[in-house]
């Protein structure tokens, strides 16, 4: 008999596999919630517990599929609550969702993070089990040029999340893609620089500097506001997160979840690209772009959706090419392969029994998420009700060890003091730190395209304007400069009708 | 007002010099390749850096010339008091020792010493929270990183 999803489904909710899946999820939060620890580490982390364990294609696949799901969206929660982002892809979310925590509505802030993550990863789910095959076709066809007119379209973003002041936002874009440029030149090989340092020859860790950026600056901020006496302690409210004001979004959240399959289907693009580009989304088709920044839900479902759409998306080229869409499902390719699998258009033919639970196991983690989730969410955000002399210092001394995980550095750890420094002196001068962010994605992105792409037999500058997806996409980057200048300037008009 | 305007000012002077080395240094990087090589990315955003930095120094001249601008950036910027500025300028001093002593002495003992420290400086004068969370923590952490997802944190070995 031809094997099917419901016979997915019945493999994936067989006890043990069901078990390992719910010890996934929950461990991913948690390692998602540890600044430093990101999806990667955590599947890399488990993957040899699963060979060791010797358990089956199944089983393996669900626990590894448990703690990608469960780390991306745990990752939003210490971003949230203490604006420290666990992973990257969750430095989008912070934007609106630590305004909203501040004004005291913490639980319905992760409400809305994980109403968001779930749905953005059901919808990716139901497009990767019934189109995976159309979207790896059109992925197939970006090349150098069209990765480099993506990586524009990604920086193009800096004008609409740069608050009021687009200058300034430019100048951190800058800024973070001249840090982007240090270390090992990705054409040539040439160190730039570095200054003889070897913790700089693989580039700013970028960990770190989000660690520093946002952590650090927020502690210091903290400290600023304690001392001067002008701290108020948020009063807790809204702690059980409201659905029917969610479904409210759900034309948002059904956009950018398709979004970010598409973002996350595409080799080395990934969650937090699709992070940003599902808050630029969420804010471009907002009646109130102005609001953004302040703590609106739009703000939190827009980047967390599109976040977890990219999820689903980028199991498709790995699943369907056998090319793994970013490095966690890289690591999950070398587990299919440890498990005598190889994924590509073979796997489809060949061995349906393990792609349907598989599917399965993408969308039960996505409900057990929901469920720790809400259950959770009463609990987790009375962090944000402990007092801020023992916070500030915890936050530190997680910071120190988030910096110093990823690649048990302490110059790391140094990198994100200075750069802890560097952001409260521009949060001090208004400079905005997300571009700085986006930048550190999207630069090595954007640089090394675009001179592969110029190094290709033939190749011109004019070939960005006359192939049409690149054509298409830089349209789309003037389009987000010109409604990221617009929207400034009429949150800048509103700011003084205010006063 | 006159501090936010010398703030500035400062800042884009800074962003200026800045852009100057990182262009200057990208030159050092010229190789013999096909192409567009490894100065030019850097050599453009840094000529980028400094034309911004430039609109943002006379952006913020001609702000001074406007006092309704003006006052409205004042109360926007957040203002430090000397006390505050003393409090993160010893944090940061704290998390500098803390980076160094992790070095010689590990993870745990500097940690110790650092939460310590830390909640003195913000006022905190209970012994006990400050004990239980100041050795609570480290050992929590160092359970979760180093036992059960195996991430080895600095440890103290005798460095001669």
């Amino acid at each position: 008999m031809e094997p099917s999803i419901f016979q997915g489904f019945q493999v994936a909710l067989e006890f043990g596999n069901f078990l390992v899946l719910f010890i996934g999820v929950t461990l991913g939060i948690l390692i998602g919630a540890l600044p430093g620890l990101t999806a990667t580490m955590g599947v890399a982390l488990l993957l040899p517990f699963t060979i060791g364990a010797q358990m089956s294609a199944a089983a393996s696949m669900s626990m590894l599929i448990g703690i990608y799901i469960g780390a991306i969206f745990g990752g939003s929660i210490p971003a949230v609550l203490i604006r420290t982002p666990g992973t990257p892809a969750s430095a989008a979310t912070l934007m609106d969702g630590f305004p909203m925590c501040q004004a005291g509505n913490a639980g319905e802030a992760l409400g809305l993070v994980t109403f968001g993550s779930f749905c953005g990863g059901m919808i990716s789910c139901a497009i990767m089990i019934f189109l995976s095959p159309v979207i790896s076709h059109f992925a197939e066809r970006f090349s150098y040029a069209e990765y480099f007119a993506l990586a524009v379209f990604g920086l193009s973003m800096i004008a609409s999340i740069s608050g009021g002041n687009v200058l300034k936002g430019m100048i951190s874009g800058i800024f973070g893609l001249l840090l982007a440029t240090v270390g090992f030149d990705p054409v040539s090989g040439v160190p730039r620089y570095t200054f003889g340092m070897p913790g700089l020859l693989d580039g700013v860790s970028f960990i770190p500097a989000l660690i520093g950026l946002f952590a650090f600056s927020q502690v210091f901020m903290d400290i600023s506001i304690l001392t001067q006496g002008k701290f108020e302690q948020p009063a807790l409210k809204n702690m059980i997160p409201r659905i029917g004001g969610m479904l409210k979004h759900w034309f948002l959240i059904v956009r950018t979840a398709l979004m970010g399959t598409f973002v996350g289907s595409l080799p080395g693009a990934g969650c937090d690209i699709a992070a940003f580009i599902g808050l630029n989304e969420a804010k471009r088709s907002s009646r109130h772009p102005e609001k953004f920044g302040t703590g609106i839900p739009e703000g939190i479902l827009g980047p967390e959706a599109c976040k977890s759409g990219a999820t689903g998306g980028a199991m498709i080229p790995m699943l369907t090419l056998g090319i793994p869409g970013d490095a966690v499902t890289a690591i999950m390719l070398g587990a299919l392969t440890i498990q005598g699998l190889q994924p590509g258009p073979l796997l489809f033919k060949d061995h349906l029994d393990v792609v349907y639970p598989f599917f399965a196991s993408m969308i039960l983690a996505n409900i057990v998420m929901i469920f720790v989730g809400f259950v959770s969410a009463k609990y987790i955000a009375k962090i944000v009700s402990i007092d801020k002399k023992i916070l500030l210092p915890v936050i530190c001394v997680l910071s120190v060890i988030g910096a110093y995980a990823m690649r048990q550095s302490l110059f790391d750890v140094a990198v994100a003091i200075v750069m802890g420094v560097v952001g409260f002196a521009m949060r001090k001068w208004d400079y905005p730190a997300a571009p700085i962010v986006l930048a550190l994605i999207l630069g090595p992105m954007a640089e090394s395209n675009l001179r592969r792409a110029l190094l290709l037999p033939d190749a011109s500058v004019m070939m960005f304007f006359t192939r049409p997806i690149t054509a298409v996409l830089l349209l789309f980057a003037i389009g987000t400069v010109i409604f990221g200048l617009r929207s400034s300037m009429k949150s800048g008009t509103a700011v003084s009708d205010a006063r | 007002m006159q501090k936010i305007l010398s703030g500035e000012l400062i800042i884009g002077i800074l962003l200026i010099l800045f852009g100057s080395f990182t262009f200057y240094q990208a030159g050092v990087y010229h190789t013999q390749t096909d192409g567009v090589g490894p100065t030019f990315f850097p050599q453009v955003l840094s000529a980028v850096l400094i034309l911004f930095s430039l609109v943002s120094i006379v952006l913020s001249l001609v702000k001074s010339c406007s006092p309704q601008e003006l006052a409205e950036s004042c109360s926007e910027s957040t203002e430090t008091t000397k006390p505050a500025f003393r409090k993160i300028v010893l944090c940061i001093a704290g998390l500098i020792v803390y980076w160094a002593v992790m070095y010689f002495l590990g993870y745990i003992g500097p940690s110790i010493a650092f939460l310590v420290f830390m909640m003195l400086l913000l006022g905190e004068r209970n012994v006990l929270k400050i004990a239980c969370w100041s050795i609570g923590l480290p050992l929590l952490l160092y359970l979760v990183f180093e036992r059960i997802l195996n991430v080895p944190l600095p440890v103290f070995e005798l460095r001669i």
